[in-house]
């Protein structure tokens, strides 16, 4: 069965705008950006889709070689599980119909996605990291193998 | 995650015991002083243990302080606990560990020793700090931004990492990271009369579709390398207070009346420091503005929240964005900046 991929919930949040993707990994401080042909994988990776839809989705907006298309979403997708912004899915329910969105029949040339990642809030998070305190609650700090963990 | 089923050595301080500790702080101090403010349109009280501890910590608010008597959407209690601060010469940073727990919000920073607490229903606060004259710099410039943060985002507020300057007509929301240019914008709107000061370093928006920033903190702060580039302002940032890197100094007693507590947010600026000599103001993208301040607002709220994106991102689509690419000649910065609020429809 083909692989598919889900968001890293809740330490990884997103926002589009204007056509770019914003995200943000709350744990490691580092924040991304995708547009264009990434921010279209991004958008199917959301609607649940395999590699193969996410490839589909692309041609339908883009102008490129099926190789091409199929070698640049494997490497986002590798990219982006290795930053651990997704992980595979592995629910066996099945995904959710996925709509590929075209572009009005208008493509325009294929360009890999590259995935732009910034990592100045890092000093900042590790300066002043913020620990959720769980397993003892107040007013015990937890411990550093569960704030690491 | 489960709770430990063995009891805690010692038992947990309550909200009651909070309000003990401060009110024999309060009697050892000699007793309170009361400063009533309007923070983001709500009124506010703040009950320092002694004038010491309001000397120290309520400067920040001189502009916010109100002669109304009404009854306060939030009353802080502040006090020293005369123990020994943490030692200064090590670095003032480092964890910080939040407790979500039944009735009641808490941080608390073991480097300072600092621990803010709010009660669940977001009207009384707790403040407690080991000695109120030898705090890192921040807690004099942004005081109780915990716990004001907490409480503002019930009031439909969200604290933003970020410098606003304007008139009462509308003005600009100043975003970026740590060294991007956002408090020397901040700062330099200073040397125009024409702009009024609303922040350099936190501030709170309201307001969904016509958005509204609310000062917080008159402070402002000055890298001491770039005060030769403010000469008008520089007998304020003499008599300003000494930080390690920064000369600190507070609008409300330096430059009298050009603070502002609140105006309509009319665009969102990203500061670009460039080798150019004039300042000059270019069309920016929304996501460009997103970027700039989401991750830094984000990550300084305690703890960070992923809602928050959400209505950064809302607040970005609701005003346009612009970049300030900033020149040696900090002049030109308030003038762009005077010319774009007045292009903008």
């Amino acid at each position: 069965m083909a692989t598919r991929f889900r968001v890293n919930s809740p330490n990884v949040i997103h926002e589009t705008i204007e056509g770019e993707v914003i995200l943000i990994d709350l744990k490691t401080g580092t924040y991304y950006s995708l547009r264009d042909s990434g921010a279209a994988v991004w958008h199917a990776i959301e609607r649940g889709a395999d590699e193969e839809e996410i490839r589909g989705a692309l041609e339908l907006r883009y102008d490129g070689s099926e190789q091409e298309m199929r070698d640049a979403v494997r490497a986002l997708l590798g990219e982006l599980e290795a930053e651990s912004l997704i992980r595979p899915d592995e629910s066996t329910a099945p995904g959710a119909e996925i709509r590929p969105v075209s572009n009005g029949g208008l493509r325009t040339p294929f360009r890999p996605p590259a995935l732009e990642k910034h990592t100045d809030m890092q000093d900042l998070i590790l300066l002043d990291p913020v620990h959720e305190v769980g397993a003892q609650g107040w007013p015990h700090p937890a411990g550093l193998d569960e704030v690491r963990g | 995650m489960s709770r430990a089923a063995t009891a805690p050595p010692e038992p947990a301080p309550t909200l009651a015991g909070f309000q003990d500790e401060f009110e024999r702080a309060a009697r050892a101090a000699g007793g309170t002083v009361d400063l009533r403010l309007t923070v983001a349109g709500s009124a506010v009280r703040i009950r320092f243990a002694g004038a010491a501890a309001a000397e120290a910590l309520g400067r920040a608010f001189a502009h916010l302080v109100t002669g109304d008597d009404e009854p306060a959407s939030l009353t802080l209690h502040v006090w020293d606990c005369d123990a020994e601060p943490a030692e200064t010469t090590t670095s003032w940073a480092g964890a910080s560990y939040f407790y979500d727990e039944p009735g009641f919000l808490a941080l608390h920073q073991p480097a300072t020793d600092v621990l803010s607490v709010l009660a669940a229903d977001g009207d009384v606060g707790w403040y407690r700090m080991p000695d109120a004259t030898r705090l890192p710099f921040w807690e004099y410039t942004a005081p109780f931004r915990h716990l004001l943060g907490w409480w503002l985002d019930a009031q439909g507020c969200r604290q933003v990492h970020g410098g606003a300057v304007g008139t009462e007509a509308g003005g600009v929301l100043v975003v970026g990271p740590g060294g991007s240019g956002k408090s020397t914008t901040a700062v330099a709107s200073l040397l125009d009369e024409r702009l009024r000061y609303a922040g350099d370093d936190y501030v709170a928006v309201g307001g969904d579709r016509d958005p509204v920033v609310h000062s917080l903190y008159c402070s402002a702060k000055v890298r001491h390398e770039d005060m030769h580039r403010l000469p008008n302002l520089v007998p304020e940032l003499a008599a300003g207070d000494r930080a390690d890197e920064k000369a600190v100094f507070y609008l409300a007693t330096a430059l009298p009346g050009r603070s502002i507590s609140e105006f309509p947010l009319r665009a969102i600026v990203v500061p670009r420091l460039t080798d150019r000599r004039t300042a000059r103001v270019l069309p920016g993208t929304r996501s460009a503005a997103l970027a700039a301040l989401a991750p830094s607002t984000i990550f300084q709220l305690h703890p960070p929240g992923g809602a928050a994106l959400a209505d950064l991102a809302q607040l970005v689509r609701t005003v346009p964005s612009f970049v300030l690419e900033l020149g040696a000649d900090v002049e030109t910065i308030p003038r762009e900046l005077v010319r774009l609020l007045e292009q903008l429809p």
